[in-house]
């Protein structure tokens, strides 16, 4: 079965978000941000979240001048040093405030199942957000391409990745953006991950291999 | 997020991305593995990888285990004598410090002003330009000799060392000068040595009668005597504590002399409250006592071995002046010097207790007499115990006896070598002195060595601010009369705004401007894993790869010479580097700058990567002579030092060179101790000092420091003071501190002088009693050190009376550093009543009850100079009537990359608020952490 979903651009995309939340900010990443459009499913606000960091970036004087605010701002909110206001790893809401615990083990165990691992030029804990977007991106291109049953069990793979390892965190992590009165682009930013993960997550239900959600019935 | 919601909706369309302006973000890329790869991966058994600890500086061996390339647990590494398999707590609770969130990721530039705690993540580029590119004007404007480079609190700072030494300055320091330098005195002036520990490390591995190695468990020790020491709750000699309950269990009795019921004390036969800051008294009265009542005829009072008199020089002499003070009159109590009497009007021990104890230690043997950091060396006269202590040793034949006493830095391996770059400081430099060019070694431009503080053999980090402040003038050698200020202090795993004396002084000198309204201080850089309080005053900050993720070596503290690596047994996190990586990286950029200093086969060329540097280090260990009883290697010539592997050494694959005195075998390597659990063993013996292991000038022990003698027709000085004195002498200058005492030069021999803020000893003081009644001393809380208050584990434990959970239930904004300074993060963080340990004052419980205390109250403490600092009273009855005790570096504590303890910092003391920033200790500039007189209020 070969399905007509534009999975080479959710690769494109989840490239974009997992530079949101990595450093440096650059105007490349931001030109991409402005160059960006949103359409259909209704009920979400995925592109009223786009617009908030379009609006951010414009507000600034646009993507030149807004580096060195977003980038001061990235490490408030990311890194330190110190107590990090929104550190963005699944271990440090899911494992008791540390990182490298047990979700970070399972992050890891996840990418060895789909044959991958981060390459070894990255020295980030394997469950820090923009690993985890990037990911989805390769199960979205291993989703879109290859044999039908490797495109199946991305898209069980991908759909679990983001139900398993994403949804339990993001909206901890979105509260903690909030409550650190994050600059507009990094609140638009969280909300437009969050609302393309969650409008992923409903198609992947629907269009994931029937057997894999019998096994979670089961 | 929110609750996901599977319903059933169409695809979510975004337009705009294409492939090539996507592929320009150039976004973090995974790579394929091959099922076999993949599965290997992911069926990978747990590891156990052996390194070594730094949770503190005894940094033991330890094992961790490491899955999926996280580390899951730290075992003990059985291999390793020195800590046999055993850690303590918070070696295990280590991964909370690599795997910390707070820790510090990026490099980061500093944003707004010092103390402002506001930064940016910027590129490692960007940060070592930062650095080079001001170490490079400095050098052009001032010289290398303006930048420090403080390499803290951890032994592997060899290449920290290295580059600063092939920069150019001589100004590289550690964390010892302001740890335990009075404590170390007596065995460096005695022995060349530094730490005087009892025989209780365990195994030993010992050759045997047949020739065989075994390791040795048996105990000898009689009688463990410990003054102001103690090792179950503030020290990091992991052995003691085993060793001290095992040595009781074999028999032998122990003595704890201390002003609190420490934990140390709880396990003690006996336990003897004494008064702060009189040690000196006490073992003098011990050593008067010793030399009055010995009969070598009479068994029951044969205290001294006279023996060691075949192996030291000196002894009349020593003696002679020791009896010299018998004679005077004390002013505070009109007692003769050094009488049992006249030593518990100033102790507070009754006369009869010391009489028994210095029979009792006279006559057991073996025994150990050892004396603490704090409660005997931070007091302004803290080498005076140190010396009659380590003296007292020598005497009743205890030093390097079964059962008696080691002293470490004499037996362990010799480490460093040539790669820690001290060949750079015989460099020939020039400078413009009185409008003259003088020449000389780069060494001769030290600020302590040739400026204040002659005799300091680790430097003065106290003084730093006042140099910071003011400049340094050097005194002494060819350059004496250049001036040259202090224009970078580069900190690596140190903490001196907090322990390193006034922490207002380190505030001021760090954010002090000059006339343009540009810091005096141009460059402070901050190198670590955790965020501590001197990171808010730097303008640069790197993260330095912790313990689990870099190489290098460790050989604190042991009996007999070994030495274990420290290995990378995961990955680095984030953009941490290793130092060997932050050394080349430095290097590479000054010489890009023109440095003309640096060279490349010094560094890069020279090292290609991280264990050629610590193989370097290693290539001349053990370096110790093959001497003592039982020889530890009984086929290879006495006396010659060996040099090599223990098993090339064993099977005899070595070469000997008669002219040198050398047995070479195969050289140890990082690769050969990776593939023996981490470590290289070589045997123990015992009378090792006859046989040559003494690092003093006559290789014997010295109990007179600077004396003259005739060598082959020629005039020779010897004697642990006589270079001192002889830079001295050529200049004509007294230094300051010593001036201050009336000497003109370093003594001969035994001294004696009162320490500061004391009222029971000193008549100067005498009239503060009233006013000033209570006694500040403090302890440290192996728990509650510096960056590891970072570790919540540890949060949660009582120790003794200084270390409490006595929180009030408090709801606390959150606070993170970043661009905007600390910021509250809107997290608000309960904490429960009583669950949290914080730094408190122990207070005597009747002195609380007198005043009206309780536990738990808000009090304030302050000194005679009007400097103050809050905290929790604790009323117990384990303290002396009259003193107070907190912990050292507990409280007060106002980074918030510690984690909870920071939102207690205003009811937390933090004792350094209070210290006498000019009572340095005379010779060695050690600050007097433990010499204070306070009066209480309530808050
Ligand atoms: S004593 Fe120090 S080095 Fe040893 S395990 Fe404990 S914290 Fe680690």
């Amino acid at each position: 079965m070969t399905l007509s979903t534009p999975t080479h651009d959710r690769t494109l995309l989840y490239a974009v978000l997992s530079r949101l939340v990595s450093y440096p900010v650059t105007t490349d990443l931001l030109r991409q941000v402005v160059e960006l459009d949103v359409s259909g499913p209704a009920g979400r606000d995925a592109a009223g979240e786009l617009r908030r960091m379009q609006d951010a970036i414009s507000a600034l004087g646009g993507a030149d001048a807004a580096i060195e605010v977003l980038n001061r701002e990235a490490t408030r909110l990311f890194e330190g040093p110190g107590q990090p206001l929104a550190p963005p790893f699944g271990s440090f809401y899911l494992s008791g405030g540390t990182l490298m615990g047990p979700e970070a083990a399972a992050v890891r165990g996840a990418y060895l199942d789909a044959g991958f691992l981060p390459d070894p030029s990255v020295h980030l804990p394997p469950d820090h957000l923009s690993l985890e977007l990037g990911f989805l991106g390769v199960l979205a291109g291993r989703a879109g391409d290859g044999p039908d049953a490797q495109m199946e069990s991305a898209r069980q793979a991908w759909w679990g990745f983001i139900a398993v390892h994403l949804a339990p965190w993001l909206s901890l992590w979105q509260a903690d953006l909030s409550r650190a009165e994050a600059h507009a682009f990094y609140l638009g930013a969280a909300g437009f991950i969050s609302e393309i993960l969650e409008a992923d997550l409903a198609w992947l239900d629907e269009h994931r291999p029937n057997d894999g959600k019998a096994a979670e019935r089961g | 997020m929110g609750a996901i919601t599977l319903s059933r909706r169409g695809f979510l369309k975004v337009a705009g991305l294409s492939a090539v302006g996507v592929g320009a973000l150039g976004y973090t890329t995974f790579r394929s593995l091959d099922p076999v790869e993949a599965e290997e991966l992911r069926s990978a058994p747990a590891e156990l990888k052996y390194t070594a600890d730094v949770m503190c500086p005894a940094e033991c061996g330890i094992m961790v285990k490491v899955e999926n390339g996280i580390a899951s647990a730290v075992y003990g590494n059985p291999y390793v004598p020195y800590n046999a398999a055993t850690i303590c707590a918070k070696g295990a609770s280590g991964l909370q410090m690599v795997y910390n969130p707070n820790r510090i990721k990026y490099p980061m530039i500093r944003v707004g002003e010092r103390g402002e705690g506001k930064f940016k993540r910027v590129s490692w580029d960007e940060a070592i330009a930062y650095i080079a590119d001001r170490l490079t004007a400095i050098k052009r404007d001032y010289g290398p000799e303006s930048v420090i480079m403080d390499a803290g609190d951890v032994t592997d700072r060899d290449t920290y060392w290295r580059l600063a030494f092939a920069y150019g300055t001589p100004n590289a320091t550690e964390h010892g000068s302001i740890c335990d330098t009075p404590r170390r005195h007596g065995p460096k002036l005695m022995f060349g040595g530094k730490r005087v520990e009892p025989d209780i490390m365990r195994p030993l591995l010992l050759r045997q009668p047949d020739g065989t190695l075994k390791n040795d468990y048996s105990y000898r020790t009689k009688l463990i005597i410990y003054a102001g020491w103690n090792p179950f709750t503030a020290t990091r000699i992991n052995y003691e504590s085993r060793g001290t309950v095992e040595a009781k269990l074999a028999g032998a009795k122990l003595v704890v002399i201390d002003p609190a019921f420490s934990n140390t004390a709880a396990k003690a036969d006996k336990w003897i409250p004494i008064r702060p800051g009189t040690d000196p008294d006490l073992f003098a009265a011990i050593l008067r006592y010793i030399l009055e009542n010995d009969d070598p005829d009479d068994p029951s009072r044969r205290y001294i071995d006279w023996s060691f008199q075949d192996a030291s020089v000196g002894w009349t002499e020593f003696a002679s002046a020791f009896r010299s003070w018998w004679r005077k009159t004390d002013p505070i109590n009109g007692l003769s010097y050094f009488t049992p009497e006249w030593a518990a009007q100033r102790t507070g021990i009754a006369a009869e207790q010391i009489v028994e104890l210095a029979h009792e230690y006279g006559i057991t043997k073996p025994a150990a007499l050892i004396w603490g950091m704090h409660g005997t060396g931070h007091h302004y006269n803290g080498y005076i115990p140190s010396i009659i202590g380590t003296a007292l040793n020598v005497i009743t034949g205890n030093f390097d006896a079964p059962g008696g006493v080691v002293d470490t830095e004499i037996t362990k391996s010799d480490k460093g070598g040539k790669a820690t770059g001290k060949d750079f400081l015989k460099r020939e430099v020039t400078r413009t002195v009185d409008g003259k060019t003088v020449t000389g070694t780069q060494e001769e431009l030290h600020m302590d060595r040739f400026g204040d503080w002659v005799a300091a053999w680790d430097d003065v980090v106290g003084d730093y601010p006042r140099r910071m402040l003011e400049g340094v003038t050097l005194r002494q050698g060819p350059f004496r009369g250049r001036t040259y200020p202090v224009k970078a202090y580069i900190l690596r795993t140190g903490n001196s705004v907090i322990t390193g004396s006034a922490t207002w002084k380190w505030q001021e000198a760090l954010t002090a401007k000059d006339d343009q309204g540009a810091y005096k201080v141009d460059l402070v850089a901050y190198i670590d894993t955790p965020f501590l309080e001197s990171g808010m005053y730097a303008d640069v900050i790197l993260p330095e790869a912790s313990y689990l993720e870099r190489v290098s070596l460790s050989d604190v503290y042991p009996s007999h010479p070994m030495i274990w690596l420290r290995d990378a047994v995961i990955d680095k996190q984030f953009e941490s580097r290793t130092p060997f990586e932050i050394m080349i990286a430095l290097a590479k950029a000054l010489v890009e700058r023109g440095d003309p200093d640096i060279k490349p086969e010094d560094f890069w060329e020279k090292y290609a990567q991280e264990a050629d540097f610590w193989t370097e280090a290693l290539a001349g260990a053990p370096g110790r002579p093959n001497v003592g009883r039982p020889l530890p290697y009984p086929n290879l010539p006495e006396g010659f030092k060996l040099i090599g592997t223990p098993d090339s050494l064993e099977a005899g694959r070595v070469e000997i060179d008669p002219e040198n005195k050398t047995i070479r075998g195969e050289p140890v390597t990082v690769e050969w101790l990776r593939e023996h659990h981490g470590v290289a063993v070589w045997p123990m013996s015992y009378h090792r000092f006859p046989g040559g292991i003494l690092k003093t000038s006559s290789k014997k022990i010295e109990f007179i420091w600077d004396w003259t003698e005739t060598v082959e027709g020629e005039e020779k000085r010897f004697g642990q003071y006589a270079s001192y004195n002889k830079l001295i002498e050529a200049s004509g200058n007294v230094p300051p501190p010593i001036a201050a005492l009336g000497w003109q030069k370093y003594p001969k021999t035994f001294y004696w002088f009162e320490t500061k803020w004391n009222f029971h000893t000193n008549p100067e003081y005498a009239s503060y009693r009233d006013r000033y009644p209570f006694q500040l001393t403090s302890g440290r809380i192996h728990h509650a050190m510096s960056g590891t208050q970072m570790v919540d584990w540890l949060g949660r434990f009582m120790v003794e009376d200084t270390w409490l959970p006595i929180n009030d239930a408090t709801t606390y904004d959150e606070i993170n550093i970043g661009p905007d300074g600390p910021t509250p993060t809107g997290r608000k963080l309960t904490i429960a009543p009583n669950t949290w340990a914080l730094g408190v004052i122990q207070m005597n419980a009747a002195d609380a009850r007198g005043l009206g205390f309780k536990t738990g109250d808000l009090i304030e403490l302050e000194t005679p100079l009007g400097y103050k600092a809050r905290g929790k009273v604790n009323a117990v009855e384990t303290i002396h009537p009259g003193v107070l005790r907190v912990a050292f570096g507990a409280g007060g504590r106002f980074s918030p990359g510690l984690g909870k303890n920071f939102y207690f910092k205003d009811v937390t003391p933090n004792h350094n608020e209070l210290i006498d920033p000019e009572a340095l200790s005379p010779v060695m500039g050690q600050p007097a952490f433990a010499d204070m007189l306070v009066k209480v209020t309530r808050v």
